[in-house]
């Protein structure tokens, strides 16, 4: 057993806050109209492959073979059930897509050869031949985008085919290029499904599928419909229903003979549970929807939330903003007066702003008295800074702020600097050593 | 433990092919059709740090020792962050029909965006040294703890990448977020003025913006030529492991949902 897959699922979901935009989103709840639909790509899917099979996977437009893809190579996660698998896999899913228009042939063989997992050394072993079974020779340093589709895909296939994987999984890539290269990528494939790869073939064509595969699985609107190796069986009971539009009425029994041709493939022994499962009946809709409410996503609300409060408390907080955003005095235009004894006031948005001037103590220790019309001391304040201690030197040390609107009735500010003497009894005096004053 | 270091550096090597074809690739396309091509790395900022030297002397009259290399730090800095955050955001919704069809780690073409932006990085820091010579700063072996910054900054720029880029997956919106974001951030950064004059409570608030403390170290370094406290180093190393680990997480969570939404 290589690779197996237990009762895989995968689910869409559609008109969720995503997909339909913010705005929709909240009318939706508000108007409690607001659903989101759950679309099962895959439902229900199990099968298993031994090294060396080749499977063909048939079915019509949607009906999950590409998400199944997917689910095998590693790049979705089933939302239910589970992929498992042993050995390296190369996937071409959607071959020609993935190529970098803007560089040229051999610049995109360097990088896809690099995505699906080669080294260095390989690609410069293997670029010539790669260019040769392409016959893309003569366009090496053309820009990508200017090759026609047909080149586009040789390229592609050839790239992928030289890969040695334990599991290739191909994605309608045989029907690539003229009837030449076809046959040339046939003849190429089976040469390695011959060297033990087991390889997985989504296919239109039923004539492809019949002569190339062993096994077949079919899907139809997510639904496995079947899966056993009697391939002729499977596929003209799919012919039947790509012609009438209906299921057969009995669906074949399983062949359960060994291939003759392949003494390499090991046959898995016939289990009673693989005998023909029909699925229940399909509904016409594609959309097998579950109807659900749901609510936003949570991290979307706490984000919604914090960018509103943000807003809001900007835009009321004008008050409190940090002086960072109002207009600081900037000493040359916004200069009271000097003191006379290194220090500098600034008026602005009727605040008082105290500074040291440049070669000023560097020990600064400042107090301020305001005194109402009757000569009265209302409140007094005072601040020790220590030019040392700041983080920062610059040309002139901040000392002090005083927003007047906070003394009303003042007439009159005294300012200056004092020291502090030791007492006998061990107190500290404190001693003004020079003031000045302002008159609003 | 050390089976699982051994299992992660064995992928690592075999993705690096594929991490060194992304990078080039990156580098053809970006320079694809310029008539300069590698050199608008030096003009670009050149130009902005000319732009700018203009404006804030001529017009505002600024005046200030070593102007040039003040506003060239903040510039190099500022413009590697907005740079590697702005091209790191789109780069997985770039790549998003590689990853749907081929199983590759996700986190590859965000790194392949940075290899690119700090390229870029060190030619301008190369000449923002010569401009420092041309200013006639003294250079002393201090410049080569300049090394840490970069480092720092690097980790937090993928740091960033990496939650922008998968936010961007899941809304797109974040684009249009993200440009007003980087622009307030320029005007937080003290790119073209001093903070000096602000009351050292505020000061310190400027430290919470990680860009700034960046740019800050640059100038003690260079300008000032004092290496920065301790705690300066802790907090420029938090800020970019925060944000590395947010995003890194991120990426382990929502790995498999990507594929949903593009």
């Amino acid at each position: 057993m290589i690779l197996k897959c237990e009762n895989v699922s995968i689910r869409y979901i559609t008109g969720d806050f995503k997909d339909i935009g913010l705005k929709e989103c909240i009318l939706r709840r508000l108007t409690h109209n607001y659903h989101i639909t759950e679309f099962w790509a895959d439902r229900h899917v199990s099968f298993e492959l031994q090294a060396g099979d080749m499977l063909g996977i048939i079915g019509a437009n949607g009906a999950g073979k590409s998400t199944l893809l997917k689910a095998i190579s590693g790049i979705m996660v089933p939302t239910e059930g589970n992929v498992d698998c042993t050995g390296k896999i190369s996937a071409l899913l959607e071959l020609a897509s993935g190529f970098d228009g803007d560089l040229t042939v051999r610049e995109n063989t360097y990088l896809r050869g690099a995505m699906l997992g080669y080294t260095k050394e390989f690609m410069d072993a293997t670029y010539e031949d790669i260019i040769d079974f392409s016959e893309l020779r003569d366009f090496q340093e053309r820009p990508f985008k200017q090759l026609s589709s047909g080149m586009k895909s040789r390229l592609a296939f050839s790239i992928a085919s030289l890969v040695d994987p334990e599991i290739l999984i191909l994605d309608e890539v045989l029907s690539v290029g003229d009837g030449a290269f076809k046959a040339k990528s046939q003849k190429k494939m089976r040469q390695i499904i011959s060297g033990g790869a087991t390889t997985i073939l989504v296919s239109h064509s039923l004539d492809q599928v019949y002569e190339m595969c062993n096994k077949v699985l079919w899907l139809d609107k997510g639904q496995q419909i079947t899966f056993g190796n009697n391939v002729q069986a499977i596929c003209d009971a799919y012919q039947y229903f790509l012609d009438t539009g209906r299921m057969p009425d009995e669906m074949p029994s399983q062949n359960i003979e060994p291939l003759p041709e392949d003494e390499k493939v090991v046959l898995p022994e016939p289990e009673p549970g693989e005998e023909f499962k029909v699925a229940a009946p399909v509904s016409p809709e594609i959309v097998p929807s579950a109807k659900k409410r749901r609510k936003l996503p949570k991290p979307a609300l706490i984000f919604l939330a914090a960018f509103f409060a943000l807003i809001i408390a900007i835009a009321f907080s004008e008050a409190n903003m940090p002086n960072m955003i109002k207009n600081l005095p900037s000493h040359k235009e916004d200069t009271l007066f000097n003191s006379g004894k290194g220090i500098e006031v600034c008026l602005l948005n009727n605040r008082l702003y105290f500074y040291a001037q440049e070669g000023s103590n560097i020990k600064m220790k400042f107090f301020l008295h305001f005194f109402d019309e009757k000569g009265n001391m209302t409140d007094d304040d005072f601040y020790i800074k220590d030019a040392k201690s700041e983080k920062y030197s610059s040309r002139s040390l901040y000392i002090a702020e005083v927003n007047l609107a906070d003394h009303p009735g003042c007439t009159k500010i005294e300012f200056g600097q004092f020291y502090s003497e030791a007492e006998a009894d061990g107190s500290a005096k404190y001693v003004e050593s020079w003031k000045r004053e302002y008159i609003p | 433990m050390i089976e699982n270091i051994h299992a992660k550096l064995q992928k690592l090597k075999q993705y690096g092919f594929l991490f060194s074809e992304l990078v080039s690739r990156d580098f053809k396309k970006k320079y694809k059709r310029t008539v300069l091509g590698m050199a608008w790395s030096v003009l670009n900022p050149l130009l902005m740090l000319l732009v700018m030297r203009l404006v804030f002397t001529q017009f505002f009259g600024h005046s200030m020792s070593h102007y040039t290399t003040y506003l060239f730090c903040g510039n190099l800095v500022y413009n590697w962050f907005s740079e590697s955050t702005n091209q790191g955001m789109t780069s997985l919704m770039d790549n998003a029909n590689i990853f749907a069809k081929v199983n590759v780690p996700k986190y590859l073409f965000l790194f392949s965006k940075n290899v690119q932006t700090i390229i870029n990085f060190g030619i301008t820091l190369c000449v923002f040294f010569i401009f420092c010579a041309l200013d006639q700063l003294p250079f002393t072996w201090k410049f080569l703890t300049l090394f840490y910054p970069i480092v720092c900054l690097l980790v937090f720029n993928i740091g960033m990448g990496l939650i922008l880029s998968a936010m961007y997956v899941f809304f797109r919106d974040i684009q249009y977020l993200w440009s007003v974001f980087t622009m307030l951030v320029m005007y937080m950064s003290a790119l073209f003025y001093s903070i000096s004059s602000f009351r050292p409570v505020i000061q310190d608030l400027f430290l919470l913006n990680p860009v700034y403390l960046y740019i800050r170290y640059f100038r003690k370094v260079v300008i000032d030529g004092v290496i920065p406290s301790g705690w300066f180093h802790l907090l420029a190393l938090a800020y970019a492991l925060i944000a590395f680990c947010i995003g890194a997480l991120i990426y382990k969570k929502k790995n498999h949902e990507f594929l949903y939404y593009i």
